[in-house]
């Protein structure tokens, strides 16, 4: 996201460079000439539209919240029930369209942290690569990533009182060396390219070097990965819910229907695959938006 | 290309690296090979000879099992137990029944009680189970003072030998149920232990065979350990020479406790005949799976466990006599038997029905109108609804989720709050430390650890357990103290089983400080079309058998037919 | 070179310190009392007390600290409250299962990356491109454990064509030890019937485990290489009229693969950690499972010498994956700057 913010700065002070209004046009453009791009969008927006109006367009909103029907329980999906009904007799269509919020809320604030706080650190100890700064950097990186991220997660998940925030908590936690270390490997390499060292000769601030010349080239993969990771970040609940971490019941989870459902394989496949669409809903819409706004950039940049 | 190759190469690299840090913390120190790094063969190879038909029986458990009988509580632990060791008395239906003893008498003040063993009892090495050997076990349990020796630490002054088949234990103070109690007893092999001893806190005794025992057996019983794979799986076989003796042809050979929990593993393995019995949690979805399948049975039968919603009475709004019973009122008993702990029996008090000295008392029905009445009686009548009551719930035990949601459904009706909150185990038991740290509630389920009201009534509500698991209630009720202690130190049973009675009605008509959720059921498949398993299958008609945990895993009277397998 | 390796080896007992410090330190003030939870609730103050002073619980932090790390210097790890014997004992154990398992799944890795990843690139926005973007949005949406249970039921269960329990079917015994790691020994002891059946025995655990990682580094691969596609040297190379097989080997996968390459290795690393619910639903013996059930249990020292051991691979995965990386990208070179 801080990509380009800082692409549309450079822009402005260019001489020959179209104003601010007609370079959005440009990019809308060039967005919707991708329709997978635009597909993404739609996606994403339903996804959003999934989060907030959730109790709206749910068939069963009371399924939501404190209910129990075992006559109901474990039904295969049929008409009144599209997606079935778990073991408590609650409907999976509705608990899975519900589940966007959560999913939707965790995974933008996780990364919103993770991946610029993971970015900069990486930046920062790529571009003085083989200084003491980068071996600090890295060698703290490298005992974070060094403890396995559940066993890390177990922990905070003891010593904190269970909630949402502290959820999100947990996984940025173990979240952000991930970005740091991919950084990292880009940068070190680009930092020794000609660009670089022209900028250096001219006098760019170190900030204008990281930010405007390195960071443009380690964009690709980071975004290919964050668009990834809202899948796995939304998966990671399910393994947080182990030591009971994640949303508290009733409030459904994708990660927790998931594995719930799991232990009721195969008989009672709907409530683990209909999760799992919802979640590959949401992942798809994040990738398709994704790879539309760097080919975006990709093309305009240059 | 060649540079192709060269990443491939650093790939093959990272094998080597990596292969070699497996090779050098397998290599250093002892000589066990990796795998099987705590299988341990049973130096004791007596009997032999023709090997009796049937193989090795499996069933699965949620962890490998501890052998020291001087640490063993664990649900595995005890079945191995049961299968391993003797006791001087054995349980039975009405109170125990003569073991390893054959006859016992206790004096006038019940201070002093003598047991006259049986002669010519082998341990598993061959050598006689002599009255030194109790002593050694009991003076063992003592030291060590964990695992059940909680029963006789404060009763037990000293065991002697007065010759080689007699027995008496002297006590500091009268306790009732103790021969019912001398079951958690079991007999260990004092020459073996200490000829496996090593350095430890023990003074002479070393560390009392601790180290030794973690892997190896030193009993009598129908069957000796053979191998111990931690976490993985536990293989015992058959002592020919057990004294009770072999009526069973059938018996199996040798048993196996494999550490199988995931349902989909459970169902893969029985459908393959590789799994014989299942462990008790599985879920009644998989269990309705397994029973669907040929030959599969579901065995059904209690231990004794009853799933107790502990409140924490020292808590706004909980502190309210009438508040908690407003509680038990939101409480669908019906539905928990037979939706989430299918087949449970409703509890009629504080102690199963099956447990001697248990009587009736005047539990709760699920009645939201009683409820409300409750709730109105209370001094909390008119601000309820500024509180949230919290249910915390184990985040292992799914079924208790379910519960949990089922009284919050029914307190949303009535206008009481209720959150729901989920945590591991280790997480619970700290939270349960302190009063202010208890929740409101929490679903436990407590074992029994002698077939005795007293031994529920003293671990659930005397003041020595408050801060535990075993208490969540905090009652701190120095009348109920002196009750229990009371009934505890009455020698004459019908005397104490009346004290028992009073304590029952007391604690749930003047305290109500507990949920009496369900006497559980415990469910487990098995393959019915090889396994004769009389203890579950001889019950009339409506009853479930019923035992101390291990008791009902008696792998000597199972018959297993491999011939039909 | 060795230059470099020996500053790296000695950044890493750095980085080992600095992990023993964290975890020692979490793993303490984690809230519950250690005695009560490894002895139970009704054990006597005398057995408990014991405990405590063997865990030195009763001094300060950093003296509990220090005590512990003189212990593990000379090779006493302390006993596990579970297992009940020297923790080195359990980790002998377990450990050679997880990284037979890794292993294999790491292999799986770098085929399926780089197969499916250079075969995207080059099939750029065709719809072996698009079939291949649908497989990893699967693969992620479906997290291991359940593409774990998929298999199980499938390969098991419904169509027993492979063996999916354990690490070795029962009537087997294991090879002879050298290794721990079954496959390799049964080859090194000319047990080629066992190596065979650990072999299919690790096929789904593995695969399982693979699949995340496999199609989210495919993805990143093949982003790097159409990138690098489209810049001028790639433009120049072809109008050289190198041959497009060496072009694109040479020039245009080395220097996209270093972001797939760093991604592999901590992926690599975090399935030693992460293998926990594959290791349990097949049954496998493994560290990652151990050490989960001692966080669990709150079982201190197998706690701190799990974390201590998969710090160390850690290490060395992530020491060779920059060696990898030295040698892909020339601007990498050690003392390039």
């Amino acid at each position: 996201m801080s990509g380009d913010v800082n692409m549309t700065a450079a822009k402005k002070k260019g001489l020959l460079s179209p104003s601010a209004k007609e370079n959005l046009r440009i990019y809308w453009y060039k967005f919707t000439r991708n329709r997978l791009s635009v597909f993404g969008l739609i996606l994403v927006c339903l996804s959003l539209l999934f989060a907030i109006f959730a109790k709206q367009i749910v068939p069963y909103p009371e399924h939501i919240g404190t209910f129990v029907d075992y006559a109901n329980a474990s039904q295969a999906p049929s008409g009144s029930y599209w997606f079935g009904t778990d073991q408590m007799g609650r409907d999976v269509f509705s608990r899975v369209i519900y589940c966007f919020r959560g999913a939707l809320l965790m995974s933008v604030v996780v990364l919103a942290i993770a991946v610029p706080v993971g970015t900069l650190l990486g930046l920062i100890a790529g571009y003085y690569h083989g200084t003491k700064i980068d071996t600090v950097i890295m060698r703290i990186t490298d005992v974070f990533l060094s403890v396995p991220a559940l066993i890390l997660a177990l922990c905070i998940a003891s010593i904190l009182k269970p909630n949402m925030m502290n959820s999100m908590l947990a996984v940025t936690i173990m979240w952000w060396p991930w970005y740091t270390r991919l950084v990292y490997g880009q940068a070190s390499s680009i930092s020794g390219e000609y660009f670089v060292k022209n900028a250096e000769l001219v006098g760019a601030s170190k900030m204008h070097i990281m930010l405007k010349e390195i960071l443009p080239n380690c964009l690709s993969p980071i975004f290919t990965k964050m668009a990834l990771d809202v899948g796995w970040v939304i998966l990671m609940g399910a393994s947080l819910s182990f030591v009971g971490l994640g949303e508290q019941p009733p409030t459904p989870a994708f990660g927790q229907m998931i594995s719930d459902g799991a232990s009721y394989m195969p008989d009672m496949w709907w409530m683990t695959i209909f999760p799992a669409v919802g979640v590959a809903f949401m992942i798809l819409g994040f990738n398709f938006l994704g790879d539309g706004i760097r080919d975006m950039f990709d093309k305009g940049g240059h | 290309m060649k540079k192709g190759l060269s990443v491939i190469l650093s790939f093959a690299m990272v094998a080597t690296l990596l292969s070699g840090c497996g090779n050098s913390s397998s290599g250093g120190g002892t000589t066990t090979q990796a795998a099987g790094g705590s299988g341990t063969e049973v130096t004791a190879a007596a009997g032999g000879g023709s090997e009796a038909a049937g193989g090795v029986i499996t069933m699965g458990v949620s962890g490998t099992p501890d052998l020291d009988p001087a640490i063993a509580t664990t649900g595995s632990s005890c079945i191995a137990m049961a299968n391993m060791y003797d006791t001087l008395v054995y349980p039975g239906k009405d109170g125990v029944e003569p073991r390893v003893a054959e006859s016992w008498e206790n004096s006038e003040d019940g201070l002093t009680y003598t047991f006259h063993l049986k002669k010519g009892i082998q341990f598993h090495d061959g050598s006689e189970l002599t009255a030194s050997d109790v002593v050694f076990s009991m003076n063992r349990l003592l030291a060590i003072g964990e695992g059940y020796a909680y029963l006789f630490t404060d009763s037990v002054e000293s065991a002697e030998a007065t010759d080689d088949y007699t027995v008496v234990f002297h006590l500091k103070k009268t306790f009732g149920p103790f021969v019912s109690a001398l079951v958690r007893l079991l007999i260990v092999n004092e020459d073996l232990v200490m000829a496996n001893k090593q350095d430890g806190p023990y003074g002479e005794f070393g560390d009392y065979g601790k180290a030794w025992l973690v892997t190896n057996d030193a009993g009598s019983g129908a069957y000796m350990a053979k191998e111990l794979v931690q976490q993985d799986y536990f293989l015992a076989e058959k002592f020919d020479d057990w004294f009770v003796g072999w009526n069973n042809q059938y018996a199996p050979a040798g048993f196996k406790m494999m550490a199988i929990t995931e349902a989909s593993t459970v169902r893969t393995m029985v459908a393959n005949k590789e799994l014989d019995i299942t462990d008790q949690w599985q879920s009644a979805e998989t269990l309705a799976a397994l029973e669907k399948m040929d030959g599969v049975s579901i065995g059904e039968y209690s231990t004794y466990l009853e799933y107790n919603m502990y409140y924490n009475t020292q808590i706004e709004p909980m502190d309210d006599i009438n508040f908690r019973r407003a509680i038990s009122c939101l409480i669908d008993y019906d539905t928990i038997c037979e939706s989430v702990f299918i087949h449970s029996v409703k509890a009629t008090g504080p102690v199963p029905a099956t447990v001697q000295g248990h009587v009736d008392t005047a539990v709760f029905e699920y009645n939201l109108d009683k409820a409300k009445e409750y709730l109105a009686a209370s001094k909390y009548a008119n601000n309820y609804g500024d509180y949230t009551v919290e249910i915390l719930c184990n985040s292992d035990v799914a079924d208790l989720e379910k519960i949990a949601l089922m009284i919050q459904s029914a307190a949303s009706q009535i206008g009481l709050n209720i959150e729901i909150s989920k945590a591991p185990w280790v997480s619970i038991i700290d939270r349960m430390g302190s009063v202010e740290t208890t929740p409101h509630m929490i679903a436990i389920n407590s074992g029994l650890s002698y077939d005795e009201a007293g031994a529920y009534l003293e671990s659930r509500y005397h003041s020595k357990t408050m801060g535990t698991w075993e208490q969540g209630e905090w009652l701190g009720d120095t009348k109920l103290d002196g009750m229990i202690e009371d009934a505890l130190a009455t020698v004459d049973k019908t005397e104490r089983f009346a004290k028992y009675g009073e304590i029952q009605n007391y604690i749930v008509d003047e305290l109500c400080p507990t949920g009496y959720l369900c006497e559980m059921t415990e469910r487990i498949a098995y393959q019915s079309s090889y396994i004769t398993w009389p203890a579950l299958e001889n019950v009339a008609e409506g009853e479930i058998a019923s035992a101390l945990y291990g008791y009902l895993h008696q792998f000597a009277d199972i018959e297993y037919h491999t011939e039909k397998k | 070179m060795g230059k470099f390796i020996g500053k790296r080896l000695l950044l890493g007992i750095l980085v080992l310190l600095g992990t023993s410090i964290l975890i020692f330190t979490i793993a303490r003030i984690v809230p519950g009392d250690v005695a009560t939870i490894a002895l139970g609730s009704r054990a006597t103050d005398a057995a408990k007390e014991a405990l405590r002073e063997e865990l030195y619980l009763n001094d300060a932090l950093p003296v509990q600290y220090l005590k512990w790390l003189g212990d593990v210097l000379h090779g006493n790890f302390g006993n596990s409250f579970i297992t009940k014997r020297p923790v080195m004992m359990d980790v002998k154990q377990f450990l050679p299962a997880t990284v037979e398992l890794a292993l294999v799944a790491g292999v799986f890795m770098f085929i399926g990356t780089f197969g499916l990843g250079i075969l995207a690139a080059k099939h750029k926005n065709t719809w072996v491109d698009g079939l291949i973007r649908i497989l990893s949005y699967i693969g992620i949406a479906i997290p291991a454990f359940v593409v774990g249970i998929l298999l199980l039921l499938l390969l098991g269960y419904a169509f027993p064509v492979l063996p999916v329990l354990g690490r070795l079917s029962s009537d087997l015994t294991p090879p002879t030890a050298i290794t721990g790691l079954y496959i390799l020994d049964g080859l090194l002891t000319g047990n080629f019937h066992v190596a065979w059946d650990a072999f299919l025995h690790l096929l789904l655990p593995a695969f399982a485990l693979a699949l995340g990682p496999i199609v989210q580094d495919a993805r990143v691969l093949r982003s790097s290489m159409v990138d690098n596609s489209g810049r001028e040297y790639m433009a120049v190379s072809t109008g050289y009229g190198l041959p497009p097989g060496l072009l694109t080997r040479k020039y245009l996968l080395k220097p996209s693969a270093t972001s797939a390459v760093t991604m592999m290795g901590m992926d690599f690393s975090a399935l030693l950690g992460q293998a926990f619910l594959v290791e349990k639903i097949f049954n496998w013996p493994g560290i990652s499972r151990y050490g989960i059930n001692a966080m669990l249990n709150k079982d201190l020292n197998a706690i701190c010498a799990v974390v201590l051991i998969i710090g160390l691979t850690y290490f060395l995965v992530n020491l060779v994956v920059d060696l990898i990386i030295a040698g892909l990208d020339p601007r990498m070179r050690i003392g390039g700057k």
